[in-house]
């Protein structure tokens, strides 16, 4: 239903621009490469250990569509829609004991989610159509899947194993992204990042006791039809 | 005779190296875990360092000042506690410590409830 309803505001928004007369919207789409992780904050009650720590980084490949409009100035307002992988990697410390065989345990965790954002941006005009790219704003996902690998390593064995944690999860992952780049006519090539503020764990489900936050960064390539 | 010398020397190396478990037949949960104890007033009462073998056997100390005592029991795959307070290492009988160990996004923690004869409350633990 939340989905649903994003979609339909996703829609509406650049037909609104246009028909006020805020400027031209453009439609495009884009690729990039994500580097995420989680930023991981322990809520149980051990307060000899340390609280927060976080993830390794997991690497995927995104896509979006967006449509945007420019307003005045330079200033714009983009709407974006993609689909993007997040997650990170954890690996557990290795232990050898008596009746204890040393695993090295490493669990990658792949969420997948359908984003909605909402970017005003500065663009720079330079020279004719190139110039320096600037925006912020918020962004909505939902969770569309999420898989949990795990690679168990002894000495002389290994083992895979795959499992669906979505149902331990929180569906939705709120945050806001910072980004810039370089415009060159239709073409812009830039990095983001995408700062989570919503925990994607949820407790009640998972039973686990504590707090993850998705962390990504994003090497993006769009191209921009009829500007 | 070097040669066969080191020939043997690797071999057994690699015996030492050899994996006594099956990798499938190791509990999820094995390792080291710090844990916790709390009264009915969630102050801390003791904490220690539990260690879960390959099978789910737990025996371990907990030692606070001059007082120490044994968790012991096990802990099945899907991360049910089934543990005593004991003063030596034996199978669970009354289920003491009750609660579980759970994992996501690999992180690891558990939390459950303990009572003894004059005393109950919570715990936590967190592996590491």
């Amino acid at each position: 239903m939340k989905l649903k309803l994003f979609i339909l505001i996703f829609l509406s928004v650049p037909c609104i621009c246009f028909s006020q007369g805020l400027g031209k919207v453009s439609f495009g789409m884009q690729a990039g490469y994500n580097i995420s992780s989680f930023d991981i904050n322990y809520t149980d009650r051990l307060t000899s250990l340390n609280s927060l720590t976080s993830s390794d980084s997991y690497g995927r490949f995104n896509g979006a569509l967006f449509a945007e409009a420019g307003l005045y100035n330079g200033i714009g307002l983009r709407l974006e829609g993609e689909y993007i992988h997040k997650g990170g990697t954890v690996s557990s410390s290795i232990i050898s004991d008596n009746g204890l065989t040393p695993v090295s345990r490493e669990y990658e965790s792949q969420l997948k989610y359908i984003s909605f954002s909402l970017l005003p941006f500065y663009f720079k005009e330079v020279s004719s159509g190139i110039g320096p790219v600037f925006y912020a704003g918020p962004y909505a996902g939902f969770l569309v899947s999420a898989k949990e690998l795990t690679t168990q390593t002894t000495f002389t064995q290994a083992i895979k194993t795959e499992k669906d944690i979505k149902n331990q999860l929180t569906g939705t992952d709120a945050g806001f992204i910072f980004g810039g780049g370089i415009r060159i006519q239709n073409f812009t090539a830039g990095m983001r990042y995408y700062l989570g503020f919503t925990n994607v764990i949820d407790e009640s489900k998972s039973g686990v006791t504590a707090e993850a936050k998705n962390r990504l960064f994003s090497f993006i390539i769009s191209y921009t039809f009829s500007k | 005779m070097i040669k066969r010398f080191f020939i043997l020397l690797a071999l057994a190396g690699l015996c030492a190296c050899e994996d006594n478990t099956s990798i499938d037949q190791i509990n999820l949960f094995s390792g080291r875990w710090a844990i916790s104890f709390y009264d009915v007033g969630n102050n801390e009462i003791k904490q220690g360092i539990i260690t879960v073998k390959d099978n789910g056997n737990i025996c371990s100390k907990i030692a606070s000042g001059t007082d120490s005592l044994f968790v012991t029991g096990e802990i099945n795959n899907t991360g049910t506690v089934y543990c005593d307070f004991s003063d030596t290492c034996r199978a669970y009988t009354r289920q003491d410590i009750r609660g579980s160990f759970r994992e996501v996004l690999g992180i690891l923690t558990g939390n459950g409830i303990w009572s003894d004869t004059i005393e109950s409350g919570t715990w936590s633990a967190r592996k590491y």
